[in-house]
């Protein structure tokens, strides 16, 4: 039976999970040096060991409002194809199997967020995890390198 | 799932697909420079076999990978070069300009490949082209350009070759051997009348020819020998000595009375035939040679033997008259570049494991800052203590290897400037042909070494430039007549370090610019006053003010839209400038100067806010303290009066939408930046000294920000931003017209 590994974090009062292979660690957050007339979604640059990737604010991507930092706060750092970015999340909270079949596709009507971010909506019991799309998380536009 | 499949189908591919790609492009790259040559010096028996071997090399991983337009191109591409090393067909322009031809679709349909897209693009056409070339073979009419030294040998007409009989691997073995280029011959054997035991005469010969080379096939058959009355009998070999070395062999066996050995032709029953020279044995061991040099497993004493071999066919060259010179270059160039060969060595390395070490590197060197940093603290507090003070010796050391650190790995991605400028002679080749000029392209320092960062960057604003020397600068054949000047006009390409610069120098000898006339336009095109007093070197340089173009008529050349202007910008952006020299009727010289390295600038720190940006120092004038009430508003900008001339200002706080300051000082700092003839002072808070920093890219989806250039990180691990001078004084510039 076919099985996902995912990464869940918080954001607000919803659960998300993304696959676990395109997670490459998670930090703390470093200090976040603001890039002007980047697009508004890019929170800014951190140096993750001499390497500067983009962060995004995922509170940003959907629509939610800004929060202070807290001690859970943290930044995934994500590999989709060659491209590191990070993404700021209100805290980490596990790592957990869910079944395939138990991923359903986003729903059209009922979502408050813009579906394009979203790949699918896993049932663990009681809870709703919703997957996040990474192709398009950033920018739109990574998507199309390998796809020919 | 679907991530998955494309993951694994990249990795598939990807692997083998880089190797292919980069020696492709490399044996496409040598066609080229190979073809150019050709077209210069004619039949070189050495350069032809070069070609032949990279057509064949391409054709041959290209069939590996399944490229099949690539291979029936270079399939046709390298049957037509057999022809020529062959001697059955001459060099001719139009040879030349269909093989070109078809190292530019090879080359984009490689480029359609790289990209992973179908190969989309014909080459019927151009097969088809050297196919007529090669039915052509020596009869039609061409335009020949020099004999190719050995087709003129007087061909055996009683020669019939032998048909074999051979079977399918024997056969086999033929054709490889064909396509390999060594030498298969016909060994004919004549035994004395009323010889006894013909066989063992046969058998002789077999062993002796097997020291020499591969015995294929012997006709008649021992039995048949044995049996029957035969006066002799003969041999297909597969040989790679002399003629003479083998016929002088077989001649020591009792009996044989006389041995012919002739060339075997490609294509049993063929009647073609290949005149057999002490040249021919020289070309085939030139490729031997070669195959040796390029097999790793073979030692290199195999190589060594197979070149005190080389000489003896030399020696004999000597004796002939013809095509001497020719020939000797030929061999000794062979050994010298085989020599070459063995010595350099030298390994491929992904770009991005030297970024990261790089990188690596970078990191260890702002480490470093700190530490020397927290040593002086020390000191301040601790002044007689041993330990700090040990400390600091420590860090002195250690500062001194990691400047040795730095740049032993800098120079890694050190690139000779030759690998841009091959791509030249092609391109003034061609210019020449479509404007009817006669001009040769000089290339010169060819081997000085600039960082990755900038050769990756400088074709383009080079590629310009000699278009401009070909367009404007060199006459027409009429006009350097007229003038007293050799029809062929010179474009001289020159590279040399100069510090911590390479100078790049592009020259023609042609008839200078028109300065009364670039004065003209520009006070027509009201670029400067009409009574402005410039010196001959300040007219030169109007032709890279923005809108200007003397050329009368647009050309296909120089004429598209792309200015002088741009090609200074071009080079302003990469740290560089340029200059230009002229001289009537003598012609005129560009000077380029651009840093070794983009990786590492010089900046200083300003602070706006909270926040740190740095600027390349390269492109800072001065800074200067102003009060606030001396910025006056011009229109809707702001301006400071800097010994008599206006300074357009910007905020840096208000360009990058950051929160105002509760309180105004009464002064600011402005630091004057200048790009090209233009400057403009950024409005900052606080300026926090010079430094040197490495850049690094913000990536892909941050890379084309206005205003921003890149990032860097600072002594406290935090990303600092850098200013895009150019890209803020463009766009207020455009803002003050609009």
């Amino acid at each position: 039976m076919a099985e996902e590994q995912l990464v869940t974090f918080n954001l607000g009062s919803e659960e998300f999970g993304v696959d676990i292979m395109r997670v490459q660690e998670i930090i703390r957050i470093p200090p976040i040096t603001r890039v002007p007339k980047a697009p508004s979604y890019v929170e800014g640059v951190i140096n993750l060991r001499g390497n500067v990737i983009p962060v995004v604010s995922l509170r940003n991507r959907f629509g939610m409002t800004r929060v202070e930092e807290t001690d859970l706060s943290r930044i995934v750092v994500l590999q989709v194809q060659s491209k590191v970015f990070g993404i700021r999340v209100d805290a980490v909270t596990e790592v957990l199997r869910i079944d395939s079949e138990a991923i359903e596709p986003p729903p059209q009507v009922a979502l408050s967020m813009d579906s394009q971010f979203i790949r699918g909506v896993g049932k663990i019991g009681e809870r709703l995890l919703i997957l996040l799309d990474l192709d398009n998380i950033m920018g739109g536009e990574t998507g199309h390198e390998l796809s020919t | 799932m679907s991530q998955d499949d494309d993951k694994n189908q990249g990795v598939d591919l990807g692997e083998f697909l880089e190797f292919y790609l980069l020696d492709s492009q490399e044996q496409i790259e040598k066609l080229g420079a190979g073809l150019l040559q050709l077209e210069k010096e004619g039949g070189n028996i050495g350069l032809i076999n070069d070609l032949f071997r990279s057509a064949h090399s391409l054709k041959g991983a290209s069939g590996t990978m399944g490229f099949t337009p690539i291979v029936a191109m270079t399939h046709a591409a390298e049957d037509l070069l057999d022809r020529l090393r062959q001697g059955k067909i001459d060099v001719s322009l139009e040879m030349i300009d269909i093989l070109l031809a078809v190292t530019d679709r090879v080359k984009a349909m490689l480029s359609q490949v790289e990209q992973r897209l179908e190969i989309t693009l014909g080459y019927e056409d151009l097969v088809s082209s050297m196919k007529d070339l090669i039915s052509g073979e020596k009869s039609a009419a061409q335009t020949s350009l020099q004999p190719v030294p050995g087709n003129e040998q007087a061909l055996e007409d009683d020669f019939v070759p032998l048909n074999f009989s051979l079977d399918q691997p024997e056969s086999a073995k033929i054709n490889n051997a064909h396509m390999m280029g060594y030498g298969i011959y016909q060994v004919d054997v004549k035994l004395a009348p009323n010889t006894l035991m013909k066989a063992v005469r046969a058998v002789m010969a077999t062993q002796r020819l097997e020291g020499m080379g591969t015995v294929i096939k012997l006709f008649p058959s021992i039995e048949d020998l044995e049996a029957g009355n035969d006066e002799g009998f003969s041999l297909l070999v597969l040989c790679d000595e002399p003629i003479e070395e083998m016929r002088r062999e077989l001649l020591e066996i009792s009996e044989l009375v006389d041995v012919v050995i002739h060339p075997y032709p490609d294509g049993i029953g063929g009647t073609e035939k290949t005149a057999h020279t002490t040249k021919d044995t020289a070309e085939v061991l030139e490729t031997i040679i070669s195959e040796l040099e390029t097999t790793p497993s073979i030692s290199s004493k195999a190589v060594t033997q197979a070149k005190s071999l080389k000489t003896i066919p030399s020696q004999k060259a000597m004796v002939e008259p013809k095509g001497i010179g020719s020939d000797s270059a030929v061999l000794t160039d062979g050994i010298a570049n085989g020599e070459g060969n063995t010595q350099v060595h030298t390994i491929r390395v992904d770009t991005v494991r030297m970024d990261n070490l790089i990188n690596l590197v970078g990191e260890m060197v702002i480490t470093r800052t700190r530490l020397v940093q927290i040593g002086l603290d020390l000191k301040a507090q601790y002044q007689t203590d041993n330990m700090v003070n040990s400390l600091n010796e420590a860090n002195v050391y250690l500062g001194r290897l990691m400047n040795d650190l730095q740049e032993s790995v800098m120079r890694l991605r050190m690139v000779a400037i030759g690998t841009v400028f091959s791509r030249f002679p092609r391109l003034v080749r061609d210019l020449a042909k479509k404007t009817g000029k006669e001009i040769e392209l000089v290339l010169k320092g060819e081997d000085t070494e600039l960082d990755k960062t900038v050769v990756e960057v400088i074709g383009d604003p080079l590629m310009h430039l000699i278009r401009n020397s070909v367009d404007h600068g060199i006459e027409s054949p009429e006009e350097r007549r007229a003038a007293g000047k050799p029809e062929l006009g010179t474009v001289t390409l020159d590279a040399y370090h100069e510090g911590n610069h390479i100078a790049i120098l592009i020259s023609d000898d042609g008839a200078g610019l028109p300065l009364d006339k670039i004065r003209n336009i520009a006070v027509s095109k009201g670029l400067i006053g009409e009574r402005e007093e410039l010196s001959e070197r300040d007219i030169a340089n109007l032709i890279f003010l923005p809108g200007f173009s003397t050329a009368e008529k647009v050309t296909d050349i120089s004429g598209r839209g792309v200015g002088m202007d741009v090609v200074k910008k071009a080079l302003n952006n990469l740290g560089g400038m340029v200059d230009i020299t002229t001289r009537q009727g003598l012609g005129t010289t560009f000077t380029i100067r651009l840093p070794l390295t983009l990786a590492i600038i010089q900046a200083l720190l300003v602070e706006v806010g909270e926040e740190i940006y740095a600027v390349p120092l390269s492109s800072v004038l001065e800074t200067l303290l102003v009060n606030r009430t001396d910025i006056k508003t011009v229109g809707r900008l702001p301006m400071v009066q800097l010994r008599g001339n206006t300074l357009p200002l910007i905020s840096l706080q208000e360009k990058f939408g950051l929160p105002a300051p509760e309180n105004e000082s009464s002064e600011v700092f402005v630091v004057v930046v200048g790009f090209g003839d233009k400057a403009l002072g950024l409005i900052v808070d606080e300026l926090r000294g010079q430094q040197e920093v490495v850049i690094k890219s913000l990536g892909d989806i941050l890379s084309n920000l206005p205003g921003i250039a890149g990032a860097t990180i600072l002594g406290d691990g935090k990303v600092t931003l850098i200013l895009d001078i150019g890209s803020l004084i463009q766009d207020v510039l455009v803002t003050r017209k609009s």
